[in-house]
């Protein structure tokens, strides 16, 4: 969704400052880290398809049906390690080089050529298995697949076959929340060696990525096509699972837990648009209840965790609809690809039986060897892998949710943990990370190892906040400043004179500028509200009775307690809450909203927009601060003197329309409720509070007008 | 389509020697000068080598090599002499595939000379004129392997054997013809030409490394480099009366070899003594990193254990045990071939050995199962082939008809088998 979001927001007018809106957590939860980098498998799940599948009729009877049936899915994964040089030869293989300028004669297969291995390999294929639980074998070799294809040089490819390096381990994962949740263990069946063969060009569009997907007419290709070595030879491990998985989303997650383990052990970027990590998926489909297995087909150009999830859902439904037509031999065991412009699979090549690849062992590399003391030695040097993290967290009492955030980018990770090692609060490290850091990285394009901001000082500004010294307001401040030019939290706020108690005894004299400086954290002052009113039931009468003079004596309550007691800004996560923010079509009340949906919303809260249709003050502003490219705004903007004509109803309905369309995008999940309400000619202070007592608001949030009084009860 | 093992294995040695006979004087060769006999030490000049007894005489690289620091003979002299002869046979014995531009081995000669008069020092191979076997890289000349389907091409690189014998001044005077990719036993198996035994022009020099046998035996090199997979050195060298060698599997780095069955193949050598094949297959032993299934044993100093001829007692293999494998001389065996196994052992008994008949019950499954390894491997082997990166690639409108037109076209008959 927070693609959706940031997408929607670039073209979004309602929003004053764009950037307000990424701070809050919600806004970036499964944002990327680094967008050329990280990616998830949530995330990817959110991205609308790009093209809609006039499948919707359809979907479901469909759902109806694959209700009745079971998937089997299996995945076969293939990681392209990132050792300097190739596995056979010491040519170095870097993405997106000019075709053809990394290579020497041993990965052209030329003549004579032979392989000599790369001792990084089995450095990472043994760190592969051990993390996936796997069992190793000592004594394991090389196998050459014989195959003819362009673009296989040797007409082989060195891999093993009947002796792998690893066998028979699991992978853990958690689902994300969204998904429904809950833990997941995957077979591995198997993890092997290999070598990548290249690629074929084709020279007319420079499109390098498609594939000759059948072997007739291919002499033509010849003519424009030609091949790229500089892949041929790259190290790859193949993961071969247990067909375990069931749906779509389980073999994402599991392809993405795949990422996330080679990433943690530094053997592969893992990167699938580069083709770093490739997934062919086989399904089958049988009766629920039905033992024996399927036919199966394979799926393959799946460059995404959200095409492996759509593919796969698309294929169950396809095989699923067959099945119930009674057409169930039309389920014929093939290749079929994935087309990401139709969102369907389609045939690629039947399979005539078992591919006989005449196996037989590699005579020009040695047995692979290994001995127990290399195998711990490497067992021990493992870093903390993301299922141990994921428990970790979870049992520092962090949510399912931040646990995922946090233990997906083993650099965030590391870096929250050295926060917390040096001293910070687990949750508020937490909510830092995942909200302003992450939203500035995500705006920046960093990752997490280029920002300034050191966890030291991360942890350092928390105890800041915590202790009182400065307000969660400046925290912010300070941050950015850290983040994008480093130093200290310690520096910063003796050089700009933050400290809070210096800027309390500044302001004291109640002006009016300083005061909207200060007004930092909206719950903290909502609650401030709520309590002051609470708290003087008395006055409230008084008010309510026609004493409208109160409010100053209701302002310097407030104000009092801010000053003295309500220095410190809330971090705890509350309870889901009704947030009620009083609309009307003027700057102040859109400003209110904004700073309702960038600060003072989460997700569980609930949102009410409460306009009192209080005529006289009408102005027809926020029409024209929404600058809505409709001609009947536009024209509203051009005559704001005929709000009071026909036209005024419909723009009522506009603004508060507008108001809630924009909250639904920026927080998507957060139900937005309008209620309108007529003052009948009771004050507008008096109306708001008693509406929100009886809609049983928890915080209300109003903009600020002109005067103090107004802007917390006007 | 292979000869299997001619001769006796000796268990002691770590190479089998085609041929124990002493080496014949050569005397139709224009050398001048091998009278004085030098302290030998060529390849391991840091063991100062304590054996005089050895005499050059019975090494041809030994007494270049005397000859040229003697400066009894410059190495442009003794290269003419190789090619003016190499000119003169060549037609008749079609022994070479591609002969180095005489310009370029004069030149390579004239180096060597100049380095002589400037007192620098040259390689232990200095001079020694090379024939390579053409299934065996060479960075500047063609490389074909005698098949039709890579003819005309030249690989970028050097064997690593043909290097250690260029840095040691070797100088490699031309490619020799063999079976296509060594899979024949007379080399006629060749795309280009049938070569000629020497001994009789209406023979055949054995296979698949004819054209190394033939050209040392009619004397257009000094020494040459086979490769032998069931046979390939062993055999063309009987045929032609010179020493093979085929070494222990390992021994020698296969990188630069055209692969036949890889898991059999060796690089072996070829010369007109026993001492010169020993020098030849110390320059090329070792191992190499660009061959994962070379040894890395330690390279003995086979030149050390050289005795002179003159030397030797009545009976030099005095309490020497030889094995003499029944199987070898049982039924089915040729009854030349097996009166010439006998004939070498009653002159090993001559020289002293004691012979012993042993069995080896599993020696019949050697024959199946080299042809199951060879087949399989060479079929593996030989597929990139495949008409899409060299050789001449057949018109077709389908991919798969364009692997099988150019590899029909390219392969011959005995690689098709």
């Amino acid at each position: 969704m927070a693609s959706t979001l940031f997408r929607t927001i670039q073209i979004n007018p309602f929003l004053l400052y764009p950037t307000a809106l990424f701070s809050r957590r919600n806004g970036v939860l499964y944002c990327t880290m680094k967008s050329s980098q990280t990616q998830t498998a949530t995330q990817e799940k959110q991205q609308p398809p790009k093209v809609k599948v006039p499948q919707h009729a359809l979907k479901k009877t469909v759902d109806k049906i694959t209700r009745d049936y079971e998937a089997i899915i299996g995945i076969e994964t293939h990681v392209q390690l990132s050792t300097l040089t190739k596995a056979f030869c010491s040519c170095p293989y870097n993405y997106g080089s000019q075709p053809n300028t990394s290579i020497c004669p041993i990965c052209m297969g030329l003549p004579g050529a032979l392989p000599a291995l790369n001792s990084k390999v089995i450095e990472f294929a043994v760190k592969l298995g051990l993390a996936l639980n796997c069992k190793l074998s000592l004594n394991s070799k090389f196998d050459r697949k014989q195959y003819f294809y362009p673009d296989l040089p040797k007409g082989y490819q060195i891999s093993q076959f009947d002796i792998p390096i690893a066998t028979g381990g699991y992978v853990d994962l958690d689902l994300p929340l969204e998904f429904g949740g809950g833990h997941r263990k995957f077979g591995i069946t198997r993890v092997h060696m290999e070598e990548d063969a290249g690629k074929l060009l084709h020279s007319g569009n420079g499109d390098y990525s498609q594939e000759i997907t059948s072997l007739t007419s291919i002499y033509s290709y010849f003519s424009k096509h030609t091949v790229d070595l500089n892949r041929a030879g790259v190290p790859l491990l193949e993961i071969v699972s247990e067909p375990d998985m069931r749906t779509g989303i389980e073999a994402a997650e599991y392809a993405a837990e795949l990422q996330r383990v080679v990433r943690y052990l530094g053997i592969s970027n893992g990167n699938m648009q580069e083709g770093s990590l490739r997934c062919d998926v086989n399904v089958s489909i049988r009766p629920v209840g039905q033992s024996e297995f399927g036919t199966k087909v394979e799926i393959k150009n799946l460059n995404s965790f959200s095409s492996i999830n759509r593919a796969i859902d698309f294929e169950i439904s396809r095989q699923a609809l067959l099945h119930s037509q009674g057409q169930s031999d039309q389920i014929v065991q093939e290749t079929r690809l994935w087309e990401e412009g139709a969102q369907k699979t389609v045939t690629m090549r039947k399979k005539e039986g078992l591919s006989d690849y005449r196996y037989f062992p590699e005579p020009d590399l040695p047995e692979v060897i290994l001995t127990q003391e290399y195998v711990d030695s490497i067992s021990n040097s493992l870093p903390e892998l993301p299922e141990a993290k994921r428990r970790r967290y979870e049992k520092m009492g962090l949510s399912m949710q931040d646990v995922l955030f946090l233990a997906n980018d083993m650099n965030v990770a590391e870096y929250f943990d050295a926060t917390l090692s040096s001293g910070a609060d687990i949750k508020l490290a937490a909510n830092w990370i995942m909200g302003d850091i992450a939203a500035y990285m995500k705006n920046e394009k960093l990752s997490i190892n280029d920002i300034k901001l050191t966890p030291q000082e991360l942890a350092e500004l928390i105890a800041s906040i915590k202790s009182g010294t400065i307000s969660g307001k400046i925290g912010k401040e300070i941050l950015s400043e850290l983040l994008a030019k480093g130093g200290t939290v310690k520096g910063l706020i003796e050089e700009k004179d933050l400290i809070q108690a210096t800027r309390v005894r500044r302001v004291y004299p109640y002006e009016r500028t300083e005061l909207n400086f200060l007004i930092a954290d909206p719950v903290e002052i909502g609650k401030m509200i709520d309590k002051v009113i609470s708290e003087n039931p008395k006055q409230l009468e008084q008010y309510r009775g026609g004493k409208t003079k109160l409010q100053g004596f209701f302002a310097g309550q407030w104000w009092f307690r801010f000053v003295f007691a309500g220095l410190r800004p809330l971090m705890v996560t509350p309870p889901a809450r009704k947030v009620m923010v009083v609309a009307d079509p003027a700057p102040h009340s859109a400003a209110a909203l904004q700073y309702a949906l960038s600060h003072a919303l989460l997700e569980q809260d609930e949102l009410i927009l409460l306009h009192v249709e209080n005529t006289s003050s009408w102005k027809n502003t926020l029409t024209t601060f929404l600058k809505r490219p409709t001609i009947a705004s536009a024209a509203n903007a051009m005559t704001p003197n005929n709000s009071f004509g026909p036209d005024w109803g419909s723009t009522d309905v506009n603004f508060l329309d507008q108001m809630k369309y924009a909250s639904e995008i920026a927080q998507p999940k957060i139900p937005v409720r309008i209620e309108k309400i007529d003052p009948d000619g009771k004050d507008k202070a008096t109306v708001i509070l008693s509406k929100s007592k009886d809609l049983g608001i928890d915080l209300i949030i109003i903009g600020q007008k002109r005067s103090l009084s107004s802007a917390i009860l006007g | 389509m292979k000869n299997t093992s001619w001769v006796l294995s000796f268990p002691c040695f770590e190479t089998m020697l085609s041929t124990l006979q002493p080496p014949r004087y050569l005397s139709r060769l224009p050398l001048r000068g091998r009278t004085k006999s030098r302290p030998f030490h060529i390849l391991s000049s840091a063991q100062p080598v304590t054996k005089t007894s050895f005499a050059a005489d019975q090494s041809q690289i030994l007494s270049i090599r005397d000859s040229l620091l003697n400066r009894h003979l410059s190495a442009v002299e003794l290269t003419h002499s190789y090619l003016d002869r190499l000119k003169q046979t060549e037609p008749h014995i079609n022994c070479f595939l591609h002969v180095s531009d005489p310009d370029k081995v004069l030149k390579q000669a004239q180096d060597i000379d100049d380095k002589i008069k400037r007192n620098e020092e040259v390689g232990p191979l200095a001079g020694v004129l090379v024939a390579i076997k053409d299934n065996i890289c060479t960075a500047d000349m063609p490389s074909t392997g005698g098949s039709y389907i890579l003819e005309g091409y030249r690989p970028p690189f050097d064997a690593t054997a043909v290097k250690r014998l260029k840095d040691l001044g070797a100088i490699v005077v031309g490619k020799t013809n063999l079976d296509e990719f060594g899979m024949g036993s007379t080399t006629e198996a060749s795309a280009f030409k049938v070569t000629a035994n020497p001994w009789d022009l209406s023979r055949v020099p054995g296979g698949s490394s004819g054209g190394s046998a033939a050209s040392v035996s009619a004397r257009q090199c000094v020494v040459s480099l086979g490769s032998d997979t069931g046979g390939s050195v062993r055999q063309p060298a009987s045929f032609c009366g010179v020493v093979g060698l085929k070494p222990t599997y390992g021994r020698v780095s296969r990188f630069g070899l055209m692969a036949y069955a890889s898991s059999l193949d060796v690089i072996g050598c070829f010369g007109s003594s026993v001492a010169d094949t020993g020098i030849l297959l110390h320059a090329i032993s070792g191992h190499d990193s660009l061959d994962a299934t070379s040894s890395k044993r330690e390279v003995p100093d086979f030149t050390s254990q050289f005795t002179s001829a003159s030397s030797l007692k009545s009976r030099p293999l005095e309490g020497l045990r030889v094995g003499l494998i029944r199987e070898t001389v049982d039924a089915g065996v040729d009854s030349g071939v097996k009166s010439a196994i006998e004939g070498a052992a009653t002159h090993l008994e001559q020289l002293g050995c004691v012979l012993k008949e042993v069995s080896l019950p599993s020696f019949s499954l050697g024959l199946p199962a080299y042809y199951i390894l060879a087949s399989s491997e060479s079929s593996s082997n030989l597929s990139r082939y495949d008409g899409v990166r060299y050789g001449n690639q057949a018109s077709s409108d389908e991919l798969n008809a364009l692997y099988e037109e150019s590899r029909a076209k390219g392969f011959g008959s005995e690689v098709c088998l």
